[in-house]
């Protein structure tokens, strides 16, 4: 059994994984490794130090409102989604009209109605790209680049 | 029956019916683990706080989807997790992970260098590795309940926070007492 195989199994003693025989003869290894033995003692001792570590916790105050907050939350969703949904029906039936009015009159130029064509094509296919980009593309590797 | 001693299942069967006080349970259950999950994600209280109470939100909205019989916590941590990632995709984040003030070593000046290394070996790891720890030492996991709930098989959890105690160790070697090739320090002052 050579140093690498002791470092691993030194973190599995530290974990209390080990069984009678393979941690009898860890521990004959470690009584002649002095470089093993220090490894062993550092494991130990940063086990030690990490187990002691914990975040701060917030005040009780905090856990005491917190289902209000995620409800308040919750509530607040579902009114913007209605708000939007709304606003963009209403937009949307405004557009339609107005567009329809100005195909319609007479007084209108061609050239106008030809560049309101082309502007009304171009938000379609702007639209329906960043929404396929949104819904496909962007669900595959979306936190690759994220390390640390 | 008493609130309390429901199980799991049958409150996330009274979720999915739209039960608010089933959805009031399920929080008081896992809000502070919630919290402090976002919290080693993210290093900042107000944040960690925003983004698990949106996780919340997020899980009751996509609560028709889930399968009531899993385990409700893995699935959560999933939609935590990403809502981790996508702050800290916009956010640039300090590497400030606030601590409590658990006594460690034994004087307070000691303490304080000891927890701002240990600061700095927990943001110096690779996510995956970050991550390991976060849940193993800050969440008193075990391996078979980190495997659950990030998904991975025990063995790469193992791997990973063997990985990341190496770098820990390497790190804060000289704060536990140890130089390089030389006895540990601490044990021959005592001798």
């Amino acid at each position: 059994m050579d140093h690498k195989d002791i470092q691993r199994l030194i973190a599995e003693s530290v974990d209390r994984e080990l069984d009678d025989k393979t941690r009898a003869m860890v521990e004959e290894h470690l009584a002649a490794c002095p470089t093993c033995r220090e490894e062993y003692d550092l494991s130990l001792k940063l086990e030690e130090v990490m187990e002691k570590m914990d975040f701060k916790t917030p005040p009780d105050e905090i856990w005491n409102v917190y289902w209000t907050s995620v409800y308040n939350r919750l509530e607040r969703g579902i009114g913007w989604i209605l708000l939007s949904l709304g606003a963009i029906i209403v937009l949307f039936f405004g557009a339609v009209k107005m567009i329809e009015g100005l195909l319609r009159h007479p007084a209108v130029p061609l050239v106008l109605k030809i560049g309101l064509l082309a502007l009304l094509g171009g938000a379609v296919i702007l639209l329906v790209s960043i929404a396929r980009e949104h819904l496909f593309l962007r669900k595959r590797e979306r936190y690759k680049e994220i390390m640390k | 029956m008493n609130d309390e001693a429901l199980s799991e299942r049958e409150i996330i069967e009274r979720v999915k019916k739209g039960q608010k006080a089933a959805c009031q349970l399920l929080v008081a259950r896992y809000m502070k683990k919630a919290y402090f999950i976002a919290l080693g994600f993210v290093h900042n209280e107000q944040d960690a706080l925003d983004i698990s109470q949106e996780g919340f939100v997020k899980a009751f909205r996509r609560i028709a989807s889930f399968d009531a019989r899993r385990s409700f916590f893995p699935w959560f941590y999933e939609i935590l997790k990403n809502l981790c990632l996508d702050h800290l995709r916009r956010k640039k984040v300090k590497n400030e992970i606030p601590l409590d003030g658990v006594r460690i070593l034994g004087t307070e000046a000691e303490d304080r260098e000891m927890k701002a290394a240990v600061r700095k070996g927990i943001s110096q790891l690779a996510f995956e590795q970050k991550e390991v720890v976060l849940l193993r030492y800050f969440q008193q996991m075990s391996y078979q309940e980190i495997a659950e709930v990030t998904g991975k098989p025990v063995g790469t959890v193992m791997s990973s926070l063997f990985y990341a105690r190496a770098k820990l160790k390497e790190i804060l070697r000289r704060y536990l007492g140890f130089e390089k090739n030389d006895r540990p320090r601490r044990e021959n002052n005592g001798s």
